[in-house]
């Protein structure tokens, strides 16, 4: 054992040592959350604006899920979808990534690819497999947006392709849809893109695209006309039956021209749009006369649309047909009301003021027509359909007349028309017969005829016998006289006919019994009958014995 | 060879041609003899006809006897023709010919015409007649077998009658042959004639030889 005092150790006693700072251990969690931190920072500073985009229906789209997508890459995902403020629409909620945060203006267009079929075409099948996303177009750019109202249907045409945008503007849709083609000599170049509701009582605007290089063929001179399918019409100027491409038969389309002179067209220049290629000129047509005439008798075949024609040439149209009844006086009248356009008339010799074409100097100029005989009439413009047109011409011997006026209306003062004045005529002369004095020419006959049995009852007709009967006596004695006479001239027609008679034998001496000719006649029958029995006696032996041709005939060889 | 039956302007030609093989092949053919039948009755100065004018019309004749050769009959059946020895002339006439010059010789010959002429002549008598056998057989015995009528100006039948007659000659000797049916025909027209006076009779008095106009 030892000194416990000495042996007595001191108690141990703990001495820390000074400690470190910095664990190196605690690196490994410093460098993770410097890791996290990092990449929270790139991912946060990669983050773009989030958007909030409105549809109608949330059909295919999910939160976290449904990606939006510009050419096939992926800009962004949808953040959540909720039902928006108005609770009739979605709002989805959209997390663009920053490098697409450029593609995001206010002129950005979304929809949603989902499977689509119709409108002549197919899209989005892709979709099918792997779900509906949300397609971006950019856009033109402009200033940042991050609200938008959702297409609900791909847009047509996308900002990014090379083309012009026009406008059409015609009353009514008619046969062309979004998605009807457009057509340059029958060339599809673009396609209406868009129609805008009408909003008042103007005209429908109707949007189309053109594409490059078409779109330098628009001018500013271009018209644009309907394509129809089925041209099917029977007018007063006959029927026409026409079938256009199988596509433009199903969606309808629109054609346009370029005509020479105009320069390109502007984008955005809006065009009338013309029902076909025959109410082309109708654009040029600017001032129109409304007109209406009141014809007699029936205007059976006059429809509305029929032309107004001047000797021929189509200067108007038929713009209504009425039927009025004049209570006071129970009189019917038929106002056909008609626009003329004078436009289509060239004007030769004219003074500027003419020319101006102003309301007042047209209505003057016509005035002065009616004063030198200009009527209306109608006329029948087909035979087959019976159509009828309202024919306008100068009749030289017209009864006198003028313009009238009538609230806004010139009245046009008319003339029947010839099938009219036909029946009219036929109508006299009727009457004329009808008026004949038929029951006096009866009683004058009467009256004759009883003359005549008076005098037949008279002894004047028998002394008129006598007379006869001595008068035929005369005649019996002048035939006496000629009877003398004439036997010189009955001696030379004995003379006649023995000359005749000599003929006849001389005839006879030629052809009868005993003439030459007869005679040699009966040997050529005789000769021809010998000929043909030798050609049978021969025919009838070389049948027996044929070598009789190489060996003579048998058995008689000496 | 074409066919001289199809062909008659090829006959002279034919002929022509099949003498020139005939006589530069096969040498010369034996001569053909030709018989031809004449009248056999001697001329009746003193006949004293009833009749007016006898008319004798086309003589029928079969069909077998209407070639040059002349027919023997081997058999009841069986003809034989003999190449050698033929008509001079076609045996339907000939015969009407003979016929007609032996009647002319018994009853004066301005009594007998035949018809149709060409002189416009109208018998009071027709004499129609039919051959229907007029051959040899082989034991030279000839056969003439006819058959004749007799009919008025009117065309009323008179009489009918039905003539055998044979002749006898030397077989194959066709002189003595022709010879026979030269008397055969005599004989014939001895039977019309005795038959004459009968039909005459029967016809009543008839009109004269006259014009037809």
């Amino acid at each position: 054992m030892s000194d416990p005092t000495l042996q007595q150790p001191e108690p141990a006693r703990a001495v820390p040592r000074a400690r470190k700072t910095f664990g190196i251990v605690w690196l490994v969690p410093l460098i993770a959350l410097a890791l996290a931190l990092w990449v929270g920072w790139t991912s946060w500073s990669a983050r773009g604006p989030v958007i909030t985009v409105t549809f109608q229906t949330a059909s295919g789209i999910e939160a976290g899920k449904t990606r939006l997508r510009y050419r096939d890459i992926d800009v962004g995902q949808v953040n959540s979808v909720t039902i928006a403020q108005d609770l009739r629409s979605v709002d989805v909620t959209i997390q663009v990534q920053a490098e697409a945060e450029r593609l995001i203006s206010e002129t950005s267009r979304f929809w949603v690819v989902r499977p689509r079929f119709g409108g002549g075409q197919i899209s989005g099948l892709e979709t099918l497999v792997s779900g509906a996303y949300i397609e971006l177009d950019p856009g033109a750019g402009g200033a940042a947006e991050t609200t938008f109202s959702g297409l609900e249907t791909p847009p047509r045409v996308r900002s990014d392709m090379p083309g012009r945008p026009f406008v059409l503007r015609a009353a009514s849709l008619g046969g062309v849809s979004v998605g009807s083609p457009v057509l340059f000599r029958g060339i599809t170049v673009g396609e209406i893109t868009d129609v805008e509701p009408p909003t008042d009582r103007e005209d429908l605007a109707i949007h189309l695209f053109i594409r490059q290089p078409f779109a330098e063929l628009v001018r500013t001179t271009s018209r644009f006309w309907r394509e129809r399918g089925i041209d099917f019409s029977v007018s007063a100027e006959g029927v026409r039956f026409s079938i256009g491409n199988l596509e433009t038969l199903w969606r309808g389309g629109v054609v346009f021209d370029a005509p020479p002179g105009g320069e390109i067209a502007p984008e955005g220049l809006a065009f009338a749009l013309f029902d076909g290629p025959d109410n082309l000129d109708q654009g040029a047509i600017t001032e129109r006369i409304p007109l209406v005439s009141y014809f007699q008798g029936s205007v059976r075949g006059l429809v509305v649309g029929a032309p107004v024609e001047v000797r021929g040439i189509r200067i108007g149209t038929v713009r209504e047909v009425r039927l009025d009844y004049d209570v006071a006086t129970h009189r019917l009248r038929i106002p056909v009301i008609y626009e003329i356009e004078p436009q289509r008339v060239r004007l030769i010799h004219a003074d500027e003021l003419t020319r101006s074409g102003e309301a007042g100097q047209s209505h003057a100029q016509l005035a002065a027509l009616v004063q030198r005989g200009l009527r209306a009439q109608l006329a029948t413009g087909n035979l087959i359909t019976g159509q009828m047109v309202v024919s306008l011409d100068l009749v030289p011997d017209a009864p006198p007349a003028e313009l009238g006026q009538e609230g806004e209306l010139a009245v046009m003062p008319t003339i029947p028309s010839s099938l009219d004045t036909l029946e009219r005529s036929l109508t006299g002369i009727m009457e004329k017969v009808a008026d004949l004095p038929i029951a006096d020419l009866t009683e004058q006959l009467r009256a004759t005829a009883a003359s005549i049995a008076a005098i037949a009852g008279s002894g004047e007709l028998q002394s008129s016998l006598t007379n006869l009967n001595q008068v035929l006596v005369r005649l019996s004695d002048l035939t006496g006289n000629l009877d003398r006479s004439a036997t010189p001239l009955l001696a030379e027609l004995e003379r006649t006919v023995g000359a005749l008679g000599d003929a006849a034998r001389s005839a006879d001496s030629l052809m009868g019994p005993r003439s030459t000719t007869q005679r040699d006649l009966n040997r050529l029958m005789s000769e021809l009958t010998q000929t043909a029995r030798s050609v049978r006696d021969l025919a009838d032996y070389l049948e027996r014995h044929p070598e009789a041709l190489l060996r003579g005939k048998p058995g008689g060889r000496y | 060879m074409s066919n001289p039956r199809r062909l008659p302007a090829c006959v002279p030609a034919a002929w022509i041609l099949a003498a020139c093989i005939l006589v530069g092949c096969a040498g010369t053919t034996a001569p053909t003899r030709y018989y031809q039948m004449i009248p056999a009755v001697e001329m009746d100065a003193a006949v004293s006809s009833p009749i007016r004018l006898l008319g004798i019309s086309p003589v029928g004749f079969p069909d077998y006897l209407d070639r040059p050769q002349i027919v023997t009959r081997v058999t009841e059946t069986r003809m034989t023709m003999s190449e050698f020895d033929q008509w001079s002339e076609q045996l339907e006439l000939m015969f009407s010919e003979v016929l007609t010059e032996n009647l002319r010789r018994r009853l004066g010959g301005e009594h007998v015409v035949t018809v149709p002429n060409n002189r416009g002549l109208e018998p009071s008598i027709e004499l129609d007649l039919n051959v229907l056998r007029f051959d040899v057989d082989s034991a030279g015995r000839i056969t003439l077998d006819a058959r004749w009528r007799m009919f008025d100006h009117n065309g009323r039948l008179l009489l009918t009658e039905h003539s055998l007659l044979a002749q006898e000659a030397t077989p194959g000797d066709y002189g003595a042959i022709v010879d026979g049916m030269s008397h055969a025909v005599a004989d014939l027209s001895g039977e019309i004639a005795a038959r004459l006076a009968e039909a005459v009779a029967e016809a009543g008095p008839g009109n004269e030889r006259r014009r037809s106009s």
